[in-house]
Parts: structure tokens; C-alpha cells; sequence
């Protein structure tokens, strides 16, 4: 698997995920994303258009990140799910506790709406 | 790797390292390919062998397990990815349903393989016989693509 990650204009911290998140690929995913999002407070959008598979071993790299980012009184968001993918997520609910969107910009604005009524 | 070049059984057997993921993927899509099953029942096919295959690799063969036997072929209209492992007894059927989280901190990180299994499969049979657990996951191939 492969990380990329760069702060949007509007201050948006955009991390996208390429490959399979199975447990091969799983493990050194879920290192690389803690060390982005694990210690400082972001409003960050994983973008998930390039993960071709998610296992059950991508769901807990998706959710200790997400809660790590709740617990620092920031967001961790995800977008552009390919279809298998957004039917994993939906079968364990992670889309009614980890905000889903259908792609970057809509996940962006929706971001940035929050933390401004916050 | 056992190829398959269309033939409509085709067989794996791989080790207790999980690397062996990557095999058990490009066995079943060539399988898969060969027998020009849609593409989104060889996806489905993907992810079950690979979470049935990750579960016995992190249980059965921490428990001293050493190879895991893989079939594929089909039984009527439907394909069947036989799996059998030599660790102790466990039927997946008995494993109750996880709580859906209701929120992101009470949320289960784990134990979502045999839900995906469920979901993503069309019928599980077990049985336990000679020192083997015997998985059977059924797949519709006339699923849309």
C-alpha cells in the first residue's frame, strides 16, 4: 500500500490511501496514518478512491485513526469509496460513525462548515 | 501456485505467513478470470478467502497449524471455495453478530472477518472431520457484475 498526504488550500490535511488494506498491506498503512493523524488535531479527509479492497484489518486501521482525531477534538473523514469498499463500511456501520462522503471536495466544504459552527 | 488455465477445479494449499495473501488473491483471479465469473463475484471471492484465510492464519496456526488447503470449483450454479486447516475445532457459523457501533468511541476495531464473510458469501457450510476444519463458502455467479 502507499500514503500520500498534503494540506489543502483551505488548511485541509488530505491523506490519500492506494492498494489493498488487507493484512499485508494493512499493517504499514495503519503505522503511517497514526504517525499523520494520531498527535495533532486536523481536519483531515482520507481519501479512499485508490483502496481497490478493504479487509476487516482496514476497518480497525479506519477507526482507531478516526478516534484518535476525536479524542483530539479534530475530524477524520473519508471519501470516494469504490463500491465494494462503501458496502464494507456500511455492513459494520463505520458510515453512521466516521463521516462518509462521496468525494474530496464535498468531504472539504462539509469539513470546514462544521469546524466553523463549532 | 496451482494455475488454473480455465480448468473448473483448481486447488492452493499455502503456509502460516500472511504474505501467503498475495497468492491466495492472484490464485483466486486467475481462477476467477478462467472461468469468466463477473467481476464483482471474484471480488466478493477475494474478500472472503481473504479474511477466512487471515482468521485461520492468526488462530489455528498460532496453534500449530501449518498449511491451509484450498479448493475451488463449483457445485451447481454455485462457486465453492473449500477451505480446510488442521487447527482446533471452530465453526465460524456460532460466532454471534457484532454490535454495530453507535459511536466512533465505543466502536469495535475488530472481529468484523466472519460478518464480512456472512455478508459477502451466499451460504457457509461447515463440518469437522479427521483432525480438519472444513469451510465451504458458496458464491452465486450469476450475481450482476
Amino acid at each position: 500500500m502507499d500514503l500520500r498526504s498534503e494540506q489543502l488550500a483551505d488548511g485541509v490535511e488530505k491523506i490519500s490511501l492506494v492498494g489493498r488494506m488487507d493484512s499485508i498491506g494493512g499493517h504499514d498503512i495503519n503505522v503511517r496514518l497514526s504517525a499523520l493523524v494520531a498527535n495533532r488535531k486536523l481536519l483531515a479527509v482520507v481519501d479512499l478512491s485508490e483502496v481497490s479492497f478493504l479487509a476487516s484489518i482496514g476497518i480497525r486501521t479506519l477507526v482507531v485513526n478516526a478516534r484518535a482525531q476525536s479524542m483530539r477534538g479534530g475530524v477524520m473523514a473519508l471519501a470516494s469509496p469504490q463500491p465494494l469498499v462503501a458496502e464494507v463500511l456500511k455492513m459494520a456501520g463505520i458510515d453512521t460513525i466516521i463521516p462518509v462522503y462521496p468525494d474530496v471536495d464535498t468531504a472539504c466544504s462539509a469539513l470546514m462548515a462544521g469546524a466553523g459552527s463549532r | 501456485m496451482a494455475a488454473t488455465g480455465g480448468e473448473p477445479q483448481a486447488s492452493l494449499t499455502v503456509g502460516s505467513e500472511l504474505r501467503e495473501l498475495a497468492r491466495v488473491s492472484a490464485w483466486v483471479h486467475d481462477w476467477a478470470e478462467g472461468q469468466r465469473l463477473p467481476p464483482r463475484v471474484a471480488l466478493n471471492l477475494d474478500l472472503c478467502s481473504t479474511e477466512v484465510v487471515t482468521n485461520i492464519m492468526t488462530h489455528a496456526c498460532s496453534q500449530g497449524a501449518q498449511n491451509i488447503f484450498l479448493r475451488l470449483g463449483w457445485q451447481g450454479q454455485d462457486v465453492a471455495l473449500e477451505v480446510e486447516d488442521e487447527g482446533s475445532e471452530f465453526d465460524p457459523r456460532q460466532v454471534p453478530e457484532p454490535a454495530r457501533a453507535t459511536s466512533i468511541d465505543d466502536a469495535r476495531i475488530g472481529g468484523w472477518g466472519i460478518p464480512i464473510v456472512r455478508r459477502f458469501s451466499d451460504g457457509l457450510r461447515y463440518s469437522h472431520h479427521d483432525g480438519r476444519n472444513c469451510l465451504t463458502l458458496l458464491f452465486r455467479a450469476s450475481a450482476p457484475p
